[in-house]
C-alpha cells in the first residue's frame, strides 16, 4: 500500500475520512470562502430562502478593494455599500476595503490561510493559498453554497510534482521561471484537475512571497492548487500572523505522483508570454523591439517588495521613455510600507511613475489603466487573454527586470544588459 | 436515457478563456456582456445563435478567469458545451448555473460548424445528424449531473435543507417549466 500525497490527507481529513484516494467524490469542510466581489454570491441567498447568517462569519472574508482601489462607477460604489452591509446582515467578520490591496496577498498576510488548512475563493488564483501548505482553489458560483453550508465537494485530484534545482543567472527570476513551467513544461492544459506540487532547492531557496508567484501561476497550468510542503520560511511568515490552531501536512515519502518533472532553473532566460495567451512563451530576444506604450509593475504575480527591487535596479539613476507611461501598483498597505521604507517609492515618484493605491492593478480593465485601442502593454502581472482588457490591445507578459527595461526604452529589451 | 436535445453546433478550437465569454466589464458584471461573447474566435455567433443551439469545441475550454462566464450562456439559451476537455472551475460553474458540459474526447473532428446535433444529455450520447456519426461522452461527475436536474444550484440547494441549518425557511420549489433553466 502506497502513501498519500499532502493534498489527499487534507481532504480525508476534512471530509471526516481515515483516507481517500484521486477519483474519489468527497464533502469537505472549508476554512476559508473568500469572495472580492459578493454581489456575485450573495443575491443567490434570497433566491434560495430567507438566511439568517452564514455558517460561520470567522471564516469568510470578503476583499472587496481586490478589483478596485477606487469605484469607477456609481453602480459599482453602491455594489460595494451592500456589501458592507450584508458582512452586518450575516455576521461576516472580516471585510477588506478600498485601497488595502490584492486580497489574494491579504488572505496570506492577514494570517486567513495556515497550513493544512482547505480554502476556496470566488477567483482563480485562490490556487495561491497552496504556498503555505494549504489547499486552495476556486469555485466561483458555488462560494454562496460554501457560506451557507460550511461544505464544499472535490473529486480528489492527482497531483503532479515540479522538482526545481540550481538557481537562476542575473537577471532572471522567479516570474521567468514560472513563465518557462507554463510555456515550456507544463502547458495551459497540463495540469487540469491536478494538484502541482513545487518542491527542490530553488523553491527552499525562495522567500515565501517570491513562491507565491508560482502558487498564482499553477492555474495558468490549469491547475486546482499549487502545494509547497511548510518549512522554516512558512512558519516564520505566519509566525505573527495566524492565530488559529493548524496542523501541518505533507507528503508521505511514499507518496503517488501522476507525473514528476524536474527543471534546472540556471538555464532559464528572461521570457515572455506574448498574446493572446499566458502559456504562448518566447525569449526576450525573440520579440525584443516590440513597442510598448505602457509598462506595469504590479498584480498577482509582480507586487510585492522583492519585484519592486528587482525593477529599481534597472530604473534607478535611469529615466521613463517620453512615449511609454510606468505603472506602479504595490500589492498590500503592507508593501508599500515597505517600499516607503526602502525609499522604492520616493525612486518611482521621482522618475513619473504613476503610481497607484493597492489593488490588483490593470490586469483587467475593471478600475482604472485602460489601453487605447492598438496600444501594447508590458506587465508583471498573469494574464493576457482576448477580452480581459478591452479590444485591439497586446499585452506582454514579464518578469520586474524585463517590465522595467521596457519601460526605459519604450520597447521589449534583454535587460540583462543594463544590470 | 434521459431527454433528446437538437440544435445546430458553433464550432471553436482549444484553451478558449472565459474572458472571451464573458468580457471583462467596469460595471462588474452588473449587466452580461453577451453582444462580445465569443467575438474574438467567431464574430457571427452573438449573432446569429440561435437557443437551444451547442458549442462543440477543443481542449481546456472554459479556462483563466473563474468568473461564471456560463451565466452569459444561459442568457443566450446555449444549449450545452460538447467540448475534448473543460477547465476544472468552468466545469463546475457551468453545471451549477444550469448548462451541461459533456467532455468527449475526438468531438472536435467529428463535427462542423453549422451541423445538427441531436444530444442525450443524461447519456452522453451525441448524434450527428448531418453527417450520421455518432460519439459517447464521458459520464458526467454524478452530484453535478443531479445539480441540472434539479434546475440548478439554487434549486438544489432548496432539496437539501438538512446541508443548511442557518436558512430560516426556504422558499417554494420551481415547478414546471418555471424549473427549466429554459423551456424545452
Amino acid at each position: 500500500m502506497s502513501g498519500h500525497t499532502a493534498t489527499e490527507k487534507i481532504m480525508a481529513k476534512h471530509a471526516g475520512k481515515a483516507e481517500v484516494f484521486p477519483g474519489d467524490a468527497v464533502v469537505c469542510d472549508v476554512d476559508l470562502v473568500f469572495h472580492h466581489s459578493p454581489w456575485l454570491c450573495v443575491p443567490y441567498f434570497d433566491e434560495i430562502g430567507e438566511i439568517g447568517r452564514v455558517f460561520d462569519g470567522d471564516k469568510i472574508a470578503f476583499g472587496l478593494g481586490h478589483h478596485v482601489c477606487l469605484p469607477s462607477t456609481q453602480e459599482y460604489a453602491t455594489f460595494l455599500k451592500q456589501s458592507r452591509e450584508w458582512t452586518k446582515q450575516y455576521g461576516i467578520k472580516h471585510l477588506y476595503d478600498m485601497g488595502s490591496g490584492n486580497a489574494h496577498i491579504l488572505m496570506l498576510e492577514k494570517g486567513h490561510v495556515a497550513p493544512g488548512y482547505l480554502c476556496v475563493g470566488g477567483d482563480s488564483h485562490a490556487t495561491v493559498y497552496g504556498v503555505l501548505g494549504a489547499f486552495g482553489t476556486a469555485i466561483t458560483y458555488e462560494i454562496a453554497d460554501a457560506m451557507l453550508s460550511g461544505k464544499t465537494w472535490f473529486k480528489v485530484p492527482p497531483t503532479v510534482r515540479i522538482r526545481l534545482e540550481g538557481d537562476t543567472r542575473k537577471g532572471v527570476c522567479t516570474r521567468d521561471v514560472g513563465q518557462h513551467l507554463l510555456g515550456n513544461v507544463v502547458g495551459a492544459d497540463g495540469a487540469i484537475w491536478k494538484v502541482i506540487d513545487y518542491t527542490g532547492s530553488y523553491i527552499s531557496g525562495l522567500s515565501v512571497m517570491q513562491r507565491a508567484i508560482l502558487s498564482f501561476l499553477a492555474v495558468e497550468m490549469g491547475g486546482m492548487n499549487g502545494f509547497i510542503e511548510p518549512d522554516h520560511k512558512t512558519y516564520e511568515f505566519i509566525r505573527d500572523r495566524v492565530h488559529s490552531s493548524y496542523e501541518p501536512v505533507f507528503n508521505d515519502a511514499d507518496a503517488v505522483f501522476e507525473k514528476e518533472w524536474t527543471v534546472d532553473v540556471s538555464g532559464i532566460e528572461p521570457l515572455v508570454g506574448c498574446p493572446p495567451r499566458p502559456s504562448n512563451t518566447k525569449k526576450v530576444s525573440e520579440v525584443a523591439g516590440t513597442k510598448i506604450d505602457q509598462a506595469y509593475i504590479g498584480g498577482c504575480t509582480g507586487s510585492s517588495v522583492e519585484d519592486f527591487r528587482m525593477a529599481a535596479e534597472i530604473l534607478r539613476e535611469r529615466s521613463i521613455h517620453p512615449d511609454t507611461r510606468l505603472v506602479i501598483v504595490p500589492g498590500t498597505q503592507e508593501i508599500l510600507k515597505c517600499l516607503r521604507e526602502e525609499g522604492l517609492m520616493e525612486l518611482f515618484e521621482n522618475m513619473g511613475a504613476v503610481i497607484s493605491a493597492p489593488y490588483c492593478g490593470p490586469c483587467q480593465m475593471m478600475c482604472y489603466g485602460f489601453l487605447g485601442e492598438g496600444e501594447s502593454m508590458i506587465g508583471t502581472h498573469p494574464r493576457n487573454l482576448p477580452g480581459r482588457a478591452g479590444k485591439d490591445v497586446e499585452i506582454y507578459l514579464a518578469s520586474p527586470y524585463t517590465v522595467a527595461a521596457a519601460a526605459v526604452n519604450g520597447k521589449i529589451v534583454d535587460p540583462r544588459n543594463m544590470l | 436515457m434521459g431527454e433528446l436535445y437538437r440544435g445546430k453546433a458553433w464550432t471553436f478550437g482549444d484553451n478558449i478563456n472565459t474572458e472571451s465569454i464573458m468580457a471583462s466589464t467596469s460595471d462588474h458584471g452588473a449587466h452580461l456582456p453577451i453582444d462580445e461573447c465569443l467575438v474574438y474566435y467567431d464574430p457571427e455567433f452573438p449573432k446569429q445563435m440561435q437557443p437551444g443551439d451547442f458549442i462543440v469545441a477543443g481542449r481546456n475550454f472554459g479556462n483563466s478567469s473563474s468568473r461564471p462566464a456560463a451565466l452569459v450562456l444561459r442568457a443566450m439559451k446555449l444549449r450545452a458545451i460538447i467540448c475534448e476537455q473543460s477547465a476544472v472551475i468552468f466545469y463546475r460553474n457551468t453545471w451549477n448555473i444550469g448548462v451541461p458540459v459533456l467532455e468527449c474526447t475526438g468531438i472536435s473532428k467529428m463535427v462542423n460548424k453549422g451541423d445538427q446535433l441531436e444530444v442525450d444529455i443524461e447519456a452522453g450520447i451525441i448524434k450527428n445528424l448531418t453527417t450520421g456519426k455518432n460519439a459517447q461522452a464521458e459520464p458526467p461527475i454524478e452530484l453535478l449531473l443531479e445539480r441540472w436536474k434539479a434546475g440548478g444550484m439554487m434549486e438544489w440547494i432548496k432539496r437539501h435543507p438538512d446541508l443548511y441549518p442557518t436558512v430560516n425557511k426556504f422558499h417554494p420549489l420551481k415547478t414546471g417549466e418555471d424549473s427549466q433553466v429554459f423551456p424545452v
